[in-house]
């Protein structure tokens, strides 16, 4: 077998004292990460926890006010609060990360486990397939099939699913190339474990670290895309709050209300910033060539 | 050599048939009928069958890729539906700025990220590491259309003293002819959409390049060569960097296409007359065409650079021989 075996007694046959393994721990910026992340959830999930105010709310009289007591974000062109679009804005951001690349990982998960498995024509149909998603540069692709598939939340999760699974794929292939040569899967094989249960139970397992990292930074980069295909009018359709479509809007009013591309720009690169963190974090806690540096 | 360049290149031939599909599948995509999609509910009857017959969408769908297909091979990419032009003239009239832009800023990206890793990889664990890296997160994490939106906000709206819209004369053409004046207004012009489309590229490649000589620096003949004496900038450029190089090669291609992709944001916010921006305003249109046209030619040219990046690994190591 290849998993590494502990000594377990002395010279003399004594048991040993307990050697703990050192407990390794997220980095400080990692940590920062996850609090960033953590509100963003908190907001998402609990919004009255930072405001009370009604994101659908019009106040005409008071549109585009500075940030104030009553607003502290201030105010969009129709008198909303600005604290309440962006908090309830995360919702979206958080749902079409979480499910866009919940579904690029088990697609390309999916995927690249049957061609690094099977190899042959399965591996060659789905590698070139691979190669002719990535013949595209990504947000244009998104951009065209968002554009095809019409405006809204579910064109885009299944336009950035389509977008992201081929890295999935590509990473999952390699590993599992490496991984079913091992001597625990043989020895699955040979007391009769079907393919199926090779696959989920020896192999994923062991490959499972890079797809946690990727799907980690993949979250951030699934923000990003989502609320550029709302900044280019072609997401989150309003009046449903988003952070791209409300930062597309404060581009018209930079000299008078320059508060609202600020806040709604600085959401979007704090959520970001907590998926890159934390992503990174556990990137060097899994992997040992970063974990030196 | 050649023949590897050969092959990859018949390689290249699968890849942009698929790419062809996905292409073509955009219009099949369209919920509905797609002619009513693209003409609007107000038209019907015949005009409605002549658009479907001049689109070829009243023929089985193996039969439409086929056609597809017979025009690509023919370099016919169809007629925009708005503009009443053929596709390819305006893809030819839109590209060449796109790629003044991608090229500026990837050449921007390439000539501060290197450096930049460099020396944080040197100065490792001080301030200026300390300061590049925290820059490189604050880089990679940002929105490429907020920072172009701050830059606007702070450069044309608070000092005025950049132009936040359009073009000026092309850069190519106003060296070539040595016109002061030209080169100048087209830096002008370039400089925020350029830098825009440029930071996150830097960003990335900054902390690619202190990553990949970092752990270069932990290899033997690196302490060879410290023990042999050298000086430490013949260690960091001859040994370190050089070695480092593959990943950088490797990322800076993926950053071409990071630029074309970010070209579609950048160009509709700084208004840069490109193919980019002719994209969004063809979605917008609902010319998809237009659409159909960009998206293939973008993909032909990313994958043409992917393939000059491969054989860029044996110019950067040569231990690669292409067989």
């Amino acid at each position: 077998m290849d998993s590494p075996t502990r000594a377990s007694a002395t010279s003399k046959g004594a048991p040993a004292p307990a050697v703990r393994p050192r407990r390794r721990r997220l980095t400080l910026s990692a940590r920062v990460g996850s609090l960033l992340l953590a509100v963003v959830a908190l907001a998402a999930v609990f919004p009255i926890a930072f405001t009370r105010a009604n994101p659908e709310q019009v106040d005409i009289m008071s549109r585009l006010a500075p940030p104030t007591r009553a607003h502290p974000l201030g105010t969009d062109n129709i008198g909303r609060d600005l604290l309440a679009r962006l908090v309830y804005g995360s919702r979206v951001s958080l749902l079409v990360a979480l499910v866009s690349v919940g579904g690029a990982v088990v697609l390309g998960v999916t995927l690249g486990l049957l061609a690094g498995y099977y190899g042959r024509w399965t591996e060659a149909g789905i590698m070139r397939l691979v190669d002719v998603f990535l013949a595209f540069p990504a947000i244009l692709l998104a951009l065209a099939l968002v554009a095809t598939l019409g405006a809204g939340v579910s064109s885009v999760i299944i336009a950035l699913i389509l977008v992201f699974w081929t890295q999935y794929a590509r990473v999952v292939h390699g590993a599992t190339l490496a991984v079913k040569e091992r001597s625990f899967v043989e020895a699955a094989r040979a007391i009769g474990a079907g393919d199926g249960r090779i696959l989920l139970r020896h192999v994923l397992p062991n490959i499972i670290s890079p797809i946690v990292i990727l799907a980690t930074l993949g979250m951030g980069t699934a923000v990003v895309a989502e609320s550029t295909l709302s900044f280019l009018g072609i997401g989150v359709q309003p009046p449903t709050p988003s952070w791209g479509w409300t930062l597309a809007f404060g581009t018209r009013y930079l000299r008078d209300a320059p508060h609202l591309a600020t806040f709604s720009g600085l959401a979007i690169m704090a959520t970001v910033l907590g998926f890159n963190l934390l992503g990174d974090g556990i990137r060097d806690l899994l992997d040992p060539r970063f974990r030196a540096q | 050599m050649l023949r590897y360049l050969a092959r990859r290149l018949l390689l290249l031939v699968p890849v942009m048939l698929g790419a062809a599909l996905i292409a073509f599948a955009l219009l099949l995509l369209i919920p509905g009928d797609p002619a009513v999609a693209l003409l609007g509910q107000e038209v019907s009857g015949p005009e409605l069958a002549r658009f479907r017959h001049l689109l070829g969408l009243d023929r089985p769908v193996p039969v439409q890729f086929g056609l597809y297909l017979w025009r690509l091979a023919q370099g016919d990419l169809g007629s925009s539906i708005t503009l009443h032009a053929p596709v390819l003239g305006l893809i030819g009239s839109t590209l060449p700025a796109t790629l003044e832009l991608a090229i500026v800023s990837l050449l921007l990206s390439i000539g501060a990220g290197i450096p930049l890793g460099l020396l944080a990889a040197r100065r490792r664990g001080g301030l200026l590491d300390t300061g590049t890296m925290v820059i490189a997160q604050l880089g990679v994490s940002m929105p490429v259309f907020w920072l172009g939106v701050l830059l606007i906000l702070l450069f044309a709206v608070q000092l005025d003293w950049l132009p936040s819209f359009g073009r000026g004369p092309a850069l190519v053409a106003a060296v070539a002819s040595g016109d002061a004046a030209g080169i100048l207004d087209s830096l002008r012009h370039l400089i925020l959409p350029a830098f825009t489309l440029a930071f996150f590229n830097l960003a990335l490649l900054t902390r690619l390049t202190r990553w990949a000589v970092l752990e270069v620096l932990e290899e033997d003949y690196v302490r060879t060569a410290r023990a042999k004496g050298q000086a430490e900038r013949v260690v960091m450029y001859r040994h370190a960097l050089r070695n480092a190089l593959l990943p950088i090669i490797t990322i800076i291609g993926l950053q071409f296409g990071n630029a074309l992709g970010g070209a579609v944001v950048t160009e509709t916010i700084y208004g840069w007359p490109g193919m980019g921006r002719l994209v969004v305003q063809a979605i917008g249109q609902r010319d998809f065409p237009v659409l159909q046209g960009a998206v293939l030619v973008l993909a032909l040219l990313f994958s043409v650079v992917n393939v000059a990046v491969d054989l860029a690994y044996g110019l950067a190591d040569p231990r690669i021989r292409y067989e």
